[in-house]
Parts: C-alpha cells; sequence; structure tokens
C-alpha cells in the first residue's frame, strides 16, 4: 500500500517538474529554499463577481405569439473572502499547495421593463466555501532582491449555501495566477520566516455552481501573509 | 352518516369550478380543494377506475363513437402516465348532457355560443360535507368547430388534446394562467405542453424529490387577495410556473420548481377570462397593482421554502 502511494507521488512529481521546466530553469533551484518545507498563512481573496445571462420572462397567447412580460438580468455580486493556506516545498522551487476560503456574497436580479410592475431588484445571501489544492513555481530567475514571482495552478471545490442554507450546490472549479512573494528570511523557522504574497487568480467555476448552466471565469486577487512554523 | 343527506347537500351545491385550494407544501401543485364540513380537503376521487359517460350525440358532424373514442385516448395517455394512480372506464352512452346533476360523469358537446372564449370546461359535484367528488362532467363547445381526425384538419380543435386538458381537471387538477397556448402540431390544432398537467400527475417519487415549492401569501391592506395570479420565474432558465391564491386569507403554493432562486411576481387576473378559473360567485380580486417579491426565493430540493408575505397595494 505504502509503495504504492510513493509511487504515485513520485509520478505526480515527475510530471510537474516536465511541466513547469521551462519555467523553473535548474540554474535557479541553488537560489531557492530547501524542499520538504512547510508554510502557512492567511489570505484576503477578493472574488470578482459572475454575470450570468439574461433571461426573459415570456407568455404566449392563442394563435401562437408570444411577448415579453419582463426581462431579468442577474449577477453573483463580488466577494471578500478568508483564506487559510498551507504549502508543502515539493522542491526547492515548486510548492504544493491547499487553501480553504469562506465568503458571502448576494445572488442580484434586476427585473426591467414589466409594463405592470415597477423595476426591481431583488436578492438572496449566499455563503461560498472554496477548496483548493495545487502547486505554485517559484521563478527565481525574476527574482528583485527578495521579492520573487511566482506562478500557480489547481483544481478545486466550491460549495454554495443558498438564503437559510436551503440549498446547497457544489461544482468543481481549475485555477490559473501568479503574482509575487516577498521574505525577509527564507532561512529557520517562525516568525523569522514571515512574509507577504499577493496574487491575481483566474478561477473557471462549473456544475451547479452557475445558475446558467454556463462556465464561467472568475477572476480573483489575493493578497496575504505567510511563514514556515 | 347515512348517503341520502350526504347526497341532497349535495345536489344543492354543484360547483362549476374549483374554489379553494389546500397548501400542503410540495405536494399543491395546483390540485384542486374546497371546503367541506369546516374544513379544507383535496377534490380528488375517492374509488378508481373513474367511471364515465359520453354522450350519445352527433354533433358537428362528429359521432358519439368517434368522439368516445378520442376522449378514450386522452384517458389512456392520463392513465399511462408514470406515477398515475387513477384509473378510468368507459360506462357507455347516455343521453344526459353535461351539466346534469345524475351522478354519472359525463363528456360530450354543448353549444355555448356566449363563451367564445371557452373550448371546454369542467365542473364537479360534490358533496358539502365530507368533501368527496360525487361526479365531474366535461362539456366540449360545439360554437368551436371540433376534428377527431388522428392527422387534423385545418381550422379545427382537437378533441383528443383538449380532451387530454381537461381530464386534468376532472381528475382534481388545476393549472394557472400561463400555457393555454395553442400550438399548431401538423395541421392539429392544440395545446402547448404546459397546458397539459402531467407534472402534476408525477405527484409522487422522483418528481417531488427533485423538485420543490414555493408557498405563502398574499395580502392588501392586510387582508387576504384571492384569486391574485402568483409566478415563479427561474432567472437561470426562464420557465416560469404559477398558482392563484385559492383561499381568502391569500394563501398560494407552487411545486414543481427547479431547485434555485426564484423571482416571484404577483398580479391581478385581469387580462384573462376570470371564469376560466374561478366561479364567477367567488371574489376574485383584480383592484391591486402587480409587483415583485423584493427578496430572491430559494426552492429547495424536495421541500418548500417557507411561507413567505406578499403586501399588494391597492
Amino acid at each position: 500500500m505504502t509503495g504504492c502511494l510513493r509511487a504515485v507521488v513520485s509520478g505526480v512529481r515527475w510530471t510537474l517538474a516536465t511541466a513547469l521546466a521551462v519555467l523553473v530553469p535548474a540554474t535557479a533551484f541553488a537560489q531557492q529554499p530547501s524542499a520538504r518545507r512547510v508554510e502557512v498563512g492567511g489570505n484576503l481573496r477578493w472574488l470578482t463577481g459572475m454575470t450570468f445571462k439574461d433571461v426573459n420572462a415570456t407568455e404566449g397567447a392563442f394563435g401562437g405569439a408570444t411577448r415579453t412580460v419582463f426581462r431579468s438580468s442577474t449577477t453573483l455580486d463580488p466577494a471578500g473572502c478568508a483564506e487559510g493556506r498551507v504549502a508543502f516545498g515539493l522542491l526547492s522551487a515548486l510548492d504544493l499547495e491547499g487553501a480553504i476560503a469562506f465568503g458571502r456574497t448576494h445572488l442580484t436580479t434586476r427585473l426591467t421593463g414589466d409594463s405592470e410592475a415597477p423595476d426591481a431588484e431583488v436578492r438572496e445571501p449566499v455563503t461560498e466555501y472554496l477548496l483548493e489544492g495545487g502547486v505554485s513555481a517559484h521563478l527565481a530567475r525574476w527574482r528583485k532582491g527578495r521579492a520573487v514571482p511566482f506562478v500557480s495552478a489547481g483544481v478545486g471545490y466550491m460549495r454554495q449555501l443558498h438564503d437559510g442554507h436551503t440549498l446547497v450546490e457544489g461544482g468543481q472549479t481549475w485555477y490559473a495566477g501568479g503574482g509575487l512573494r516577498y521574505q525577509k528570511n527564507e532561512a529557520g523557522h517562525g516568525l523569522r520566516t514571515a512574509g507577504v504574497r499577493l496574487e491575481l487568480r483566474a478561477t473557471i467555476l462549473t456544475g451547479g455552481l452557475a445558475l446558467d448552466g454556463s462556465t464561467h471565469l472568475l477572476p480573483a486577487v489575493i493578497a496575504g501573509v505567510f511563514f514556515h512554523p | 352518516m347515512s348517503g341520502g343527506p350526504v347526497h341532497r347537500v349535495a345536489g344543492l351545491l354543484a360547483i362549476a369550478a374549483v374554489l379553494f385550494g389546500h397548501t400542503q407544501p410540495a405536494f399543491a401543485y395546483l390540485k384542486f380543494g374546497l371546503e367541506a364540513g369546516g374544513r379544507e380537503v383535496t377534490l380528488k376521487w375517492t374509488t378508481t377506475p373513474v367511471r364515465y359517460f359520453v354522450t350519445d350525440q352527433t354533433v358537428g358532424g362528429i359521432s358519439a363513437a368517434d368522439f368516445q373514442a378520442a376522449t378514450a385516448q386522452a384517458f389512456a395517455t392520463w392513465q399511462s402516465v408514470p406515477s398515475a394512480s387513477i384509473t378510468y372506464r368507459f360506462a357507455g352512452f347516455t343521453s344526459s348532457t353535461p351539466g346534469d346533476d345524475d351522478g354519472r360523469t359525463t363528456l360530450g358537446f354543448l353549444n355555448e355560443p356566449a363563451l367564445d372564449r371557452v373550448l371546454a370546461s369542467t365542473s364537479f359535484l360534490v358533496d358539502n360535507v365530507t368533501g368527496a367528488l360525487l361526479e365531474a362532467d366535461i362539456f366540449f363547445n360545439s360554437a368551436f368547430t371540433w376534428s377527431v381526425s388522428k392527422d387534423g384538419e385545418p381550422g379545427k380543435w382537437d378533441v383528443q388534446s383538449i380532451a387530454l386538458h381537461e381530464i386534468g381537471h376532472l381528475s382534481g387538477l388545476g393549472h394557472s394562467a400561463i400555457g393555454e397556448t395553442q400550438i399548431v402540431n401538423g395541421s392539429r390544432r392544440v395545446l402547448s405542453a404546459g397546458a397539459v398537467m402531467f407534472p402534476i400527475a408525477l405527484g409522487h417519487g422522483d418528481f417531488n424529490a427533485a423538485t420543490g415549492s414555493v408557498s405563502g401569501q398574499v395580502t392588501k391592506n392586510g387582508q387576504g387577495v384571492f384569486g391574485a395570479h402568483v409566478v415563479a420565474f427561474d432567472p437561470g432558465t426562464g420557465e416560469q410556473i404559477a398558482n392563484f391564491t385559492l383561499t381568502r386569507s391569500g394563501l398560494f403554493s407552487i411545486a414543481g420548481l427547479r431547485p434555485g432562486p426564484h423571482v416571484i411576481r404577483v398580479e391581478p387576473l385581469d387580462d384573462a377570462d376570470i371564469e376560466s378559473f374561478f366561479d364567477s360567485a367567488e371574489p376574485v380580486d383584480l383592484s391591486f397593482r402587480a409587483k415583485f417579491y423584493e427578496r430572491l426565493v430559494v426552492v429547495p430540493r424536495g421541500g418548500d421554502s417557507g411561507s413567505i408575505q406578499i403586501a399588494v397595494s391597492p
């Protein structure tokens, strides 16, 4: 059993190392922190909103004619999320990372063009949980002093709880991003190794998350702190 | 309680349309109900098969036999709906006409030119004490031209299609002001699928587990609004399902909804023929303004949203 797991991990390492070879020149590894380090941190994540397809309410009449009763436009509003993050050094410049984020937002529908009822905006609160796992690669080749750029990619699962937890929906996510990390001391442990991290990320949402059933691209800004315990 | 007094009371209270609905969440999808013996009961047949008769007259070139064959197809379609437990049996031809209080469920033509927007109608004879359904008649308005041809005839209404709709009523089911849309299928003039109440018949198993309902109350100046048309609109798909407030306290329930957020819109029934839905003696309130409920209402899977309160303005 253990042997099987090792084989799988080994395979993952090989695949990731191959995929990132272009971004992570081998000559840069000597400048990086050691592998097997653990990094923990807390982030604030700003998820931009989603705009869904406009949908009209129509009614039919005898003779086959239809008319629009009103128009609807629905968005998932931007959300600020609190996030916890853990990373484990697979290689000196490659981290395996996982994060869990939590945020609250609203689903908002704007209703217009109704000849009988005034325009309206109706909402419901939505709570979001996001669980992600992936890798991030340190781009030491482009480091400026203690600031090191990085890129990241991974998969996740988003769980949305609608108003009053009356309905739970979930769906898969993929993400890719990049940013900059600044760490005063890369060696040692504890707060001496604290640093800050800023990332721009694109998250793709699918499944039951999207009201219109479509795949949506959701940009996010993530800022936070980290250290090596 | 003997059968005699019950039957006499029922005879005095033949009703032409259904009036009061119950609001049992997730199961009240436009099912008819009424007040009987001081309580609200669901209008339904207590024994099956439902025995029905067909009027023995030739009307508009359609023989009684052809009419019976077309309606029998419609009954068979209902009976074959998965999970439907109701069954029907043709009991013979009769000289009675629909609307006669004779204890016989009768289908046939009546010439009602004054009802120029009514193709057909279902009426019920109900025991006012127990709420038991004693008889349900369907009349087809011979003021329109009809066809029993399998391929349809241009300009003529299709008996089988309209019977399919009315048998839904006969079975104790209702519909909203949405869906009674004419479409042309080949050369058949039929009603759209939305006007057939199959979803209501699927009131067991997967249907209820996979869908949810919204219930609530519509009030005006603190008083219940009777006969308000309440529409649940899915902003993801555009699908609309509607019902009426069917009690004097303004209660409504809309089931068969896809789980997820819905926009709720309330409007008076001022652009439809009220008597298509309510008895003329009922105090349908038309004097209020249409409005949207101020929140998105989330329909849970297999359950009810919980009661919402919608206050409309005069």
